[in-house]
């Protein structure tokens, strides 16, 4: 139980489900706008096919909560739309509704580049700890960078004072 | 069921600090490691480095909402709101122990001597009661006691300016950025950041995490709940959190005897002290004040001037993102300052406008901020197929950034608002804040050098931001310093002309901004402002 006296005042809850499971229908719906907007190309593979899509769209609806209603109701106003038409009515969407088609977008390209899969392909490491060697300053410094710098000298204006 | 009936039983304190930010922090240590009592109040509590949401594979997402820069967007239990309907900026803060240290970039540069002198330069705004020299000691303390990590003798500066601690590497993005300004001619510096290269005291080795701007996971940036405010409490010091105060109370003979504030359990508490100084902000320090209003100060605490909330200045900040062909590896940080560059700071009339700016090379982490950051590209360039490229770019970014230099002006404004109120029922701040011609004029040009370094370092494409609206944390000049008390609100101690024993040491006292990033300053005159405090408290327990 949380009392007002053991409530965190500067650190948000962290929360891993979204505040409702998606129905089933919700859930087809959304992915195939996730389809939609990151199809495969190449190397890549479309939203759904990446590994552990599923998980990672779960854990970035819950973190995006502030949006989910907006997000599920953009989702049950797409129901209606054909495969062919869906992507014509994302575009009406981003035109005409930024405030639904950003979360909505932002929840499902949030999830995919989670994915393990997707960073590895795209190259990105995630953020983590990589301290840096003793020496990696001073060898950049020792190539000479900063000679033309300081062959000009002072830059500052003088004022009284200084 | 909470009174709001003060209590009145609490015993008297030496000094009553309120906000333990940065110079909150310095305050506090500096009383208490001179053997006075001290309690720092904050309306937030202690964030664990653990805390942050880059620990977490979501942050792209938390950063957005959970855990945003901006208070009205993130509401946590601590924030109050800011009332910005008739605002072109809105200001941003973080309400916690180590204030919006919390989310800074820890770059580190000081003001430069012509910043102190803009009324005899450039004919415009006001000259500082201090020079560049009166501040030096106390960088030059801070800097050491914090662990500032950089390379001595930054040619943008006097002689004599040296760090303790040895530079981060610039890495391939920051490298890529000074090569262009070599090439280009222009001054440019490995930058200067308050996160510690090597380990020192309370704070870690840097993990170069990339994320300093959304809390530190690795306890190494030099946010001032991690330095400063450990070495308080270990002198004595106490920091009591969840405490929001919402009036400095006065007596007859016109010193202040203390502060109420609203407790966790929504008690209202007095807490009596000999001298109370403010540390809550360019925003929270004005806004206070203005609460702090009585039959003695009908116009607020402090406020004879009328200048109490005036000359609100935030910084407008403006950037280029440049996106390469090469890999730079621009996931790591720090971030921080990879570079910066002074080349643009000082007046050259020729331009067009006075003052100028300060810009910084950034890292890019993250493929959902690169994704954000393309949002104005039309659909069919950003979903679809093109979405991969775009986020493969994360890593080949550098961000130009950049402070612009804004004048005090009178009707940029700190007030009370009539519509919106904090959790406690108390009016929040409400900010009146117009970008003046010189500052737009300020921002297209720097914007359009900054696209310069990138065509200099053969970006493969640049994406501009004019005006970053939602950004500035940096909140300065609403109780600005000065000799005269028709014309200033503190002298340049921070005590305030009107209340003897009441002072000020957070950003509000600034004169002019210069582009600087401001901590640093802030932290140096807060040690100045403590240091005065100490010496008062004392006279005056002897007097007594």
């Amino acid at each position: 139980m949380t009392t007002s006296s053991d409530r965190r005042l500067s650190v948000p809850p962290r929360h891993t489900k979204p505040p409702r499971p998606l129905t089933d229908r919700e859930h087809d719906i959304l992915l195939r706008i996730a389809d939609t907007l990151i199809p495969a190309a190449g190397p890549n593979p479309k939203a759904s096919d990446a590994e552990q899509f599923l998980p990672y769209l779960e854990l970035a609806l819950a973190a995006r909560a502030d949006v989910f209603d907006a997000v599920v109701k953009a989702v049950n106003d797409l129901a209606d739309v054909g495969d062919d038409e869906l992507r014509g009515a994302l575009k009406q969407m981003w035109a005409n509704d930024k405030f639904t088609f950003d979360p909505l977008s932002s929840i499902i390209a949030g999830a995919y580049f989670m994915t393990p899969q997707v960073k590895e392909l795209i190259g990105y490491p995630g953020q983590h700890r990589d301290p840096a060697g003793l020496e990696d300053a001073a060898n950049e410094l020792e190539t000479g960078i900063l000679d033309p710098v300081l062959e000009r000298g002072p830059i500052y204006i003088s004022a009284a004072g200084e | 069921m909470a009174s709001q009936e003060p209590s009145d039983t609490a015993e008297i304190v030496d000094v009553l600090v309120i906000g333990a930010g940065p110079s909150g922090a310095v305050v506090t240590h500096t009383a208490a490691a001179a053997g006075l009592s001290v309690i720092c109040l904050e309306q937030g509590d202690w964030v664990n480095p653990s805390d942050f949401p880059a620990n977490f594979p979501e942050w792209e997402l938390l950063i957005q909402h959970n855990w945003a820069h901006d208070p009205n967007v993130r509401g946590l239990p601590s924030d109050y709101p800011v009332d910005v309907e008739d605002s072109d900026m809105w200001p941003v803060m973080f309400n916690g122990v180590g204030g919006s240290s919390i989310y800074y970039g820890a770059e580190w540069p000081r003001l430069l001597p012509s910043d102190f002198r803009v009324k005899t330069l450039d004919g415009v705004a006001d000259d500082w009661p201090i020079s560049y020299n009166d501040l030096k000691p106390y960088h030059d303390e801070v800097d050491e006691f914090i662990g500032v990590a950089g390379v001595g003798g930054d040619t943008a500066y006097p002689e004599g300016l040296d760090y303790p601690l040895p530079p981060h590497p610039m890495g391939k993005a920051g490298i890529k950025a000074a090569q262009a300004a070599n090439k280009l001619g222009w001054h440019w510096w490995p930058g200067t950041n308050a996160i510690a290269s090597q380990k020192y005291k309370t704070l870690e080795q840097c993990g170069r995490w990339g994320v300093c701007e959304w809390g530190c996971p690795q306890g190494a940036k030099a946010s001032f709940d991690l330095i400063y405010m450990p070495q308080a409490l270990k002198a004595g010091a106490q920091v009591r959190t969840g405490a929001r105060v919402r009036r400095i109370l006065t007596e007859s003979g016109g010193l202040a005897t203390g502060a109420e504030y609203i407790a966790r359990d929504g008690n209202v508490v007095f807490q009596p002290a000999r001298a109370v100084v403010l540390c809550a902000n360019g925003v929270g320090t004005p806004r206070l004040l203005l609460l702090s209003a009585s039959d003695q100060h009908p116009d607020g605490l402090a406020n004879s001037s009328g200048l109490v909330g005036r000359n609100l200045m935030l910084h407008p900040n403006c950037t280029a993102l440049g996106y390469y062909d090469e890999d730079l590896e621009s996931w790591r940080g720090p971030a921080g300052q990879l570079i910066h560059s002074m080349q643009f700071y000082e007046t050259d009339k020729s331009r067009g406008f006075v003052r100028g700016a300060k810009m910084h090379a950034l890292p890019t982490p993250g493929p959902l901020n690169a994704v954000e950051a393309h949002r104005e590209l039309d659909f069919d360039e950003l979903w679809g197929p093109a979405i991969h490229d775009v986020a493969r770019s994360a890593r080949n970014g550098i961000l130009w950034a950049a402070n612009t230099e804004d004048l005090p002006e009178e009707h940029n404004r700190v007030t009370l608002s009539t519509k919106l109120v904090d959790p406690d029922g108390l009016p929040a701040p409400k900010i009146e804040y117009r970008i003046s011609d010189n500052t737009r004029r300020l921002l297209k040009f720097t914007v359009e050098r900054m696209v310069e370094a990138h065509e200099a370092a053969g970006a493969a494409h640049v994406i501009t931001q004019e005006l970053w609206i939602d950004q500035p944390g940096h909140l300065l000049g609403t109780a600005r310093m000065g000799h005269d008390p028709a014309t200033s609100v503190v002298d340049s101690y921070g005590k305030t002309h009107d209340v003897d024993n009441v002072y000020i040491a957070d950003g509000s006292i600034f004169v002019t901004s210069g582009s600087a990033n401001p901590t640093c300053t802030i932290s140096a005159l807060a040690l100045r402002a403590g240091k005065k405090v100490v010496e008062q408290v004392y006279a005056r327990k002897a007097q007594s």
